[in-house]
């Protein structure tokens, strides 16, 4: 049947399924398989064992290859010898694998692998080396061949787009705008279509393309305009997995450009459809990308958006408290980076509704009620900015009992997902009033907590207005820390906000 | 001759002028009024709208053909993707469904001006999914807000027992949607119309066996929390073969006639039943008796040697993953291979229940968001989407679906809780009301009182029972008690020790569990906050919408009662208290009571949430999420206390 992705419209690659159906267990089956191809790019890594809980007595692999063309491998966790037999031709390398070891699911342990690449190869007539990652660019640069030549009357057509404008980023910026708000993302993989990008010709009558030839129709309106561009690959996305520098290897499933300007490197992100030039969230951040130049290319990183412009929240609330438990509410709220990617696509793509419900869920802790609010985007530079505005009411504002009323030092919970960096600088100012005379019960307070990953300030104190409270969280979570310390470190910050509660004495 | 089938015909259109004047979509006109339109007023931030569709269907002999016509628009940038099309069909291994004569083209309208860009047919991908099911893909090329979307195809049914359905609604919103079917003299069809809209659209045509609905401005449906029934909420159509005319020329002299298919829920049954691939199920020949009989059974009471029977199939049986109420493979194969479909599994249990003098029989029902759950009393088996099966076991009604070891024996999944299904009999079959009893909720009791170290600790005892206890099982091993302890308690598992579980079935479902919980230490601070509650349904409130369009769907009835007695140690004294609290919802399906009482030296706190039914309507939702905010509040509202002053 078709293998379909769920990126692709269309991908034509074909799969052979075999389903055991219908046996009583146990059961032997016996499956081979020879498959032709007619080009050595894509040559699959061996996984001696294919699946989770699965014991495996025997696994074997031969290589056989001509030794001019050569071949390239790596192992992983391969306890076995290999053997090596060459004649005048060929070269033959084998190995032999016996009663492994069964891979429990969620185990820490490497799953063995010989991943193998070619060394001289050929696609369709393009040939090139993948013995450094020079070869390869080299190839795809082959591939991309001016693929990005523009039609003239368009070529003009661009120049007029950026007339007047200085900086350099704010061309980029006009024009990256200009190709989000008009080409669509289609994906439509039709043999070497995979990997060589369709031309910027055809993309601007049709008005789509894959990320290939997005990249690649970006890099021809930059280079009509006089800015050098490079088309990247990447491998986009959470299953990322490090690059072996030292072992070049076509690892890649998706395609971007870098962008040298004067003064920064930015990297355009040509399949996204609302967030400046530049900022493409997590999808391909903090990893090895191999650029592609015009003859060759080398191995550049993405940038890791942990500065704090990037991760950080601040939010105003003005809270009256009602004598029924409920609060009016006002508040301004300023997103910076990632905080801000939701509200660019919400104002993007969300209906009325599905604002007011994110914004009753977001904006503060429990029972928000928004009743009106104003939402703007600004960014600064690449950096996506919301502020918005709104009053309200907020259902049941902390916790009563007979003589108190008791407040949260810090209204909001902290969340995994708010730390796609592991940093985050969230602020917070609450001023609050009450309709009925309350005092606050321990006369203004002062904490300060320093701990490794983290520090919380938080200030209350009595004015003649109310009460205002202010509080600081600053994460600093190192870059490689899993998920699971990332839970822990979260519910160990959301216990601490528990922690600090304000009571409030009922007077009247 | 001829002209005298004319005669009615041109009849027609003078009766029914109101046919002639209703304007014919075609393919690449378009009015004025579908060029300008920039918004829609049902729908002002929609993004996208279908300005109209067209489903027209004829018969050749016993082959459907349907003409599809669909035109959209878009209206804002995020309406782009409505430029990518997919449409699946079911071709079998032999092109039961096919899909030809496509036709599509993008249209702009530049300073007036219509510029037209046609699909070809290298832009049409076939693509081929699993079991036989196939998708025809294409892109339309320069979409921009304000392209016009327009696409026609063929095709062909050549499965028409029951045919498919046509839903009025879309993803988008929707101005006019019509359906039309020619039938010919040789086929009846029962049909089923759903919605409002659909339900009051007048549909005879000027001529016998043309019928047509137009259903006109429809918003888009969008899914919401909790909700089991958007699809209760489409506007659509089925059809269902009702009686075909047939003639046998292989007798002498022939012989013809109309058959009635289904004029009775009997009929239905029969039909279904003496089909080869189900008859075995309901009688067995002699030799899958036989193959029946090798179970032993031991029980004395005939809910007993059921239970029996209901646990050898799921410790036996493999569930294929296949859901749906009709099997494909025979008894035979089923219990040689013992692997099977839902509905292959459930009858093969009931073929053992029969087989052992129970009497069991197969219920077809129509689960959550099958978008049936009002069904028709009328012999109609596209109602329907799962197979399960009934029992009467010592005079108790018992409900049985054998694909999942979470269930033990009596509880159904709760996408199977529905007030009916259709129990097929050999006499009498037809429509029953589902009862399935049961008393589930939480039932809390702890103590609090401080340890000589300073530790405050709270003492539990929390019962769930049948299906509270499922659900906080959630298909956990029993004996991985750290994984419960880390789904119950979250990140506040760590305070939690002396964790016992332990779980009863009769003679109901019970999940019991003892264990401390430790508030941390306290220095001796002149006033300290004593939260009562540890385990609550909900941490917080679930709803966060201002208001909702469908019903939310707790999805059972529960009874929650929570107590606590708060031992207050020598050096202190009761200080402050949440106040006792009464509330319920409108209509009083959902009750909340709290209340606290201060004993010697000791206080008191219970709580009881009730949900005496559990679907709400969205017309009292802003209550209910009020309802819901104040208990969420409550239980977590603390108890103080505080040192005694000294004398």
């Amino acid at each position: 049947m078709s293998y379909q992705d769920q990126y692709s419209l269309y991908d034509d690659t074909q799969i052979k399924i075999f389903e055991l159906d219908a046996v009583s267990l146990p059961v032997r089956v016996e499956i081979s398989m020879q498959r032709i191809s007619s080009s050595n790019f894509f040559i699959e890594n061996w996984y001696p064992i294919m699946d989770y809980n699965q014991k495996v007595r025997k696994a074997k692999l031969e290589l056989k290859y001509p030794g001019i063309i050569g071949i390239r491998y790596k192992e992983q966790a391969i306890n076995s010898p290999k053997s090596e037999v060459k004649d005048n031709r060929d070269n033959t390398l084998s190995w032999k694998l016996e009663d492994l070891k069964v891979l429990q699911v969620g185990t820490d342990e490497p799953i063995p692998v010989i991943e193998i690449a070619p060394q001289r190869f050929s696609l369709e007539g393009y040939t090139s080396n993948m013995d450094s990652w020079e070869g390869l660019a080299a190839f795809i640069a082959k591939l991309n061949h001016q693929k990005e030549t523009l039609p003239l009357n368009f070529s003009e057509e661009v120049k007029q787009m950026v007339e007047g404008i200085e900086s350099d980023y704010e061309k980029v910026s006009v024009l990256y705008n200009y190709l989000q708000k008009n080409y669509r993302y289609v994906a439509i993989s039709l043999g070497i279509g995979g990997w060589m990008p369709r031309p910027a010709t055809e993309v601007i009558a049709t008005k789509y393309g894959e990320c290939k030839a997005l990249s690649t129709l970006m890099k021809g309106m930059l280079s009509a305009i006089g800015i050098e561009s490079q088309y990247t690959l990447v491998f986009a996305g959470d299953d990322y997995r490090p690059l072996d520098r030292e072992f070049p290897i076509n690892q890649f499933n998706h395609a971007m450009l870098r962008v040298p300007l004067k003064e920064e490197v930015i990297w355009l992100e040509c399949t996204n459809s609302f967030l400046p030039a530049g900022f493409s969230g997590d999808f391909t951040m903090n990893r090895d990308v191999l650029v592609v130049t015009e003859k060759g290319g080398f191995l550049d990183r993405t940038p890791d958006f942990r500065e704090p412009a990037y991760n950080s929240i601040e939010t105003i609330y003005d809270i009256e408290l009602l004598g029924n438990g409920d609060a009016r509410l006002k508040g301004l709220s300023k997103f910076s980076g990632f905080p801000s990617i939701d509200y660019f696509l919400l104002e993007e793509r969300g209906q009325e509704k599905q604002k007011r419900d994110y914004l009753n869920r977001e904006l503060g802790g429990g029972g928000v009620l928004i009743h009106n609010y104003t939402l703007e985007k600004s960014n600064e530079k690449e950096i996506p900015v919301t502020s918005i505005s709104f009053d309200g009411i907020i259902q049941r504002f902390g916790q009563q009992t007979a003589k108190r009323i008791i407040l949260p030092s810090h209204w909001k919970k902290l969340d995994p997902t708010m730390l796609p960096t592991g940093t985050l600088n969230w602020k917070e100012e609450y001023m609050i009033r009450s309709e009925r005379t309350v005092e606050l019960e321990s006369n203004g307070s002062k904490i300060k907590i320093e701990s490794e990953f983290y520090s919380y300030r938080l200030e209350s104190i009595l004015t003649t207005d109310g009460i205002k409270i202010s509080n600081q969280l600053e994460v600093n979570l190192p870059t490689e820390a899993s998920q699971e310390e990332k839970e822990k470190l979260v519910a160990t910050i959301n216990q601490e906000f528990l922690k600090h509660q304000l009571l409030l004495r009922k007077l009247d | 001759m001829k002209n005298r089938h004319l005669i009615p015909f041109l009849m027609g259109m003078l009766l029914f002028p109101s046919f002639a004047n209703t304007q014919v979509m075609k393919f690449g006109k378009y009015s004025q009024e579908e060029i300008n339109l920039k918004k829609i007023d049902f729908e002002p931030d929609a993004n996208a709208v279908v300005l109209e569709e067209i489903s027209r269907n004829q018969f050749m002999g016993t082959v459907q053909h349907t003409d599809v016509h669909r035109r959209v628009k878009v209206l804002k940038e995020p309406g782009k993707n409505q430029g990518n099309v997919s449409i699946r069909y079911y071709f079998g291994k032999a092109g039961i469904q096919d899909v030809s004569k496509l036709n599509a083209q993008t249209v702009n309208f530049v300073n007036g001006e219509e510029q037209v860009i046609k699909l070809s047919k290298a832009d049409f991908f076939q693509v081929e999914l699993d079991n036989g099911w196939r998708e025809v893909r294409f892109t339309f090329p320069s979409v921009e807000v304000g392209s016009i979307l327009e696409y026609s195809y063929h095709k062909t049914d050549k499965s028409i027992a029951f045919l498919e359905s046509w839903v009025f609604h879309n993803p988008i919103p929707t101005i006019k949607s019509t359906y039309t079917i020619d039938l010919p003299s040789y086929l009846n069809y029962r049909f089923l119309a759903q919605g409002e809209k659909t339900l009051n659209t007048p549909f005879k045509g000027q001529r016998d066996g043309f019928y047509s609905w137009t259903v006109k401005d429809l918003p888009s449906i969008k899914e919401e929390p909790m909700m089991s029934n958007y699809r209760d909420y489409l506007e659509k159509i089925d059809f269902q073969l009702a009686g075909y005319a047939f003639v046998n020329t292989s007798e002498y002299g022939g012989r013809s006639g109309f058959q009635e298919t289904f004029a009775t829920w009997q009929d239905l049954t029969r039909f279904f039943t003496e089909l080869e691939e189900f008859a075995q199920y309901m009688k067995p020949n002699a030799s899958l008796k036989g193959q029946l009989a090798t179970l032993n059974v031991s029980g004395s009471s005939e809910t007993q040697i059921a239970r029996e029977v209901y646990e050898y199939i799921l410790s036996n049986y493999t569930y294929s993953g296949q859901g749906g109420y009709f099997p494909k493979k025979n008894l035979k194969s089923v219990l040689d291979s013992k692997k099977g479909s839902r509905a292959e599994i459930n009858l093969t249990l009931m073929a053992y229940l029969r087989q052992n003098g129970i009497s069991a029989n197969p219920l077809l029902i129509s689960t959550k968001g099958n978008g049936r759950s009002r069904l028709v009393d009328t012999p109609f088996i596209d109602q329907f989407d799962q197979m399960i099966i009934h029992l009467k076991a010592d005079g108790k009604d018992y409900y049985l679906d054998a694909t999942s070891n979470s269930f033990p024996f009596g509880y159904l999944p709760l996408n199977m809780h529905v007030a009916y299904g259709y129990l097929m009999h050999d006499q009498n079959s037809g429509l029953v009301p589902i009862n399935i009893s049961h008393r589930s909720g939480m039932l809390q009791m702890s103590q609090i009182r401080k340890e000589d170290n300073g530790n405050f600790v709270s003492s539990s005892t929390v019962r769930f029972s049948e299906y509270d206890a499922l659900e906080k099982r959630n298909g956990i091993n029993l004996s991985e008690d750290k994984k419960i302890k880390e789904e119950w308690f979250g990140s506040q598992e760590i305070n939690v020790y002396d964790f016992t579980l332990i779980e009863k079935t009769e003679p109901r479902l019970q999940l019991e569990a003892k264990y401390n919980y430790s508030e941390g230490k306290v220095t001796e601070s002149p006033m300290i906050l004593i939260s009562p509650f540890h385990l609550m349904r909900w941490a917080e409130n679930p709803f966060k919408s201002e208001y909702r369009t469908f019903p939310v769907d707790f999805s059972y009835a529960f009874n929650d009662s929570y107590t606590t007695i708060i031992e207050i140690p020598e050096a202190y004294e009761l200080d402050d208290y949440p106040e006792n609290t009464e509330v319920a919802i409108p209509g009083g399906d959902g009750l909340f009571t709290y209340q606290l009482t201060t004993l010697d030296n000791s206080v008191k706190i219970s709580a009881n949430v009730t949900l005496k039914y559990p679907l709400i309507s969205p017309f009292i939702y802003p209550e209910l999420k009020y309802f819901m905010e104040i208990v969420t509040g409550k239980l977590t509202e603390p108890v103080i206390i505080k040192l005694k002053a000294k004398p």
